[in-house]
């Protein structure tokens, strides 16, 4: 009984050790994930998840409007308005996936479904599609492009022939053809928005007809990035 | 049933919409001489209206060997309704075989044009005399 006493006296009076200092907390550094700027979305197709983006592309003689939305794997829905000098217009809406996505090449392809409309001394009218191939070499601020597309319209006509039994309606189809070909260079000013410069060639009604260049300039933004 | 879908389905959106009346012309061709025939079809006023109408226009034509006179005429034209008004038949004769009316240093080739009274109509009847020497169908001698 006495030795216990002893032992938890001498226990009772003996320093007591510094205490261990606490485990360092584990840091973690919030790094942000790769994102790809609104001019090369836009203009090389294939957006992120999320991510979205509006173009107004002005200039001699074509204009558009277009906005992409990511869904994710690469996959985004487009709608597409475009005009050519006022007179010739084009509503589309379509589906732009990229193939190759690296930090430096991107390809993606573009089907394009609508309604071509052409009021003029030639007016036109019909469904139209398109199927396009867009690739860029994105560099710091600058993304080169090229855009390479073929174009289709249907243009149905209506012949109805009087004759003394009756009314006969024939109808028929004519086929328009469109190649089209953009050489660009877009300019990141930030994440969210950029400025592209352009060439472009469309070739309405290919063969048949004689197409003249034209220019454009682009502005883009967006978000979800 | 496919048809009626069709022109649903494209409702609204026809490039070209052409109306053809069907008209039989049936009649003779009179003439001194025998050859080929070069008929043309003309609507009688195209482009414009009252004194600002445009004289002619043609939409057919035909080449008629022209054996014996009178000849029998017997042509079904579609007419296009939108590109004018009245019917014109003229038609001059090839006598000499160079596809040319009156061609400098060659004879004198007929020529004749008739106004259609009664048109429109499926079936008309017409008399053509070619009588009238070296006249293109716009000649105001007609």
């Amino acid at each position: 009984m006495m030795t216990a006493a002893v032992f938890a006296l001498q226990a009772a009076l003996e320093p007591v050790p510094p205490p261990e200092p606490p485990a360092p907390t584990p840091q973690v550094e919030i790094l942000p994930l790769r994102t790809d700027p609104v001019v090369l979305d836009q203009l090389a197709g294939g957006p992120a998840k999320g991510a979205w983006g509006v173009s107004v592309q002005a200039g001699y003689p074509w204009f558009s409007l277009r906005a992409l939305l990511g869904v994710g794997h690469r996959l985004a829905p487009l709608l597409e308005v475009e005009s050519a000098l006022g007179r010739r217009f084009a509503f589309s809406a379509g589906l732009s996936l990229a193939w190759v996505d690296r930090p430096h090449v991107r390809l993606s392809g573009e089907v394009l479904l609508g309604w071509m409309l052409q009021e003029s001394e030639l007016s036109r009218r019909g469904p139209s599609g398109e199927l396009r191939l867009r690739l860029a070499f994105p560099v710091r601020w600058a993304v080169p492009y090229l855009v390479l597309g073929t174009r289709h319209a249907l243009l149905p006509s209506r012949t109805q022939i009087i004759r003394e039994a009756g009314t006969e309606t024939q109808w028929s189809v004519r086929h328009e053809w469109t190649p089209w070909g953009s050489v660009g260079l877009g300019i990141r000013i930030s994440q969210r928005i950029g400025l592209d410069v352009a060439a472009d060639y469309g070739w309405v009604d290919a063969p048949a007809s004689v197409a003249i260049p034209g220019v454009h300039l682009g502005f883009h933004f967006g978000g979800g990035r | 049933m496919k048809r009626a879908l069709l022109a649903l389905a494209l409702c609204g959106c026809v490039n070209d919409d052409i109306v053809l009346y069907e008209t039989r012309v049936r009649g003779t061709v009179t003439a001194m001489a025998t050859g080929t025939l070069h008929l043309e079809f003309h609507h009688a006023t195209s482009f414009g209206e009252g004194p600002l109408a445009h004289p002619l226009g043609q939409f057919d034509g035909r080449v008629l060997p022209l054996m014996q006179s009178p000849y029998s005429l017997d042509e079904t034209v579609l007419y296009p309704q939108q590109k004018g008004e009245g019917l014109v038949v003229y038609g001059w004769l090839d006598t000499d075989g160079d596809g040319v009316l009156c061609a400098v240093g060659k004879p004198a080739e007929p020529a004749g044009l008739v106004r259609v009274v009664g048109f429109p109509s499926h079936n008309v009847n017409i008399s053509l005399l070619l009588d009238k020497q070296c006249l293109g169908s716009e000649s105001p001698s007609f």
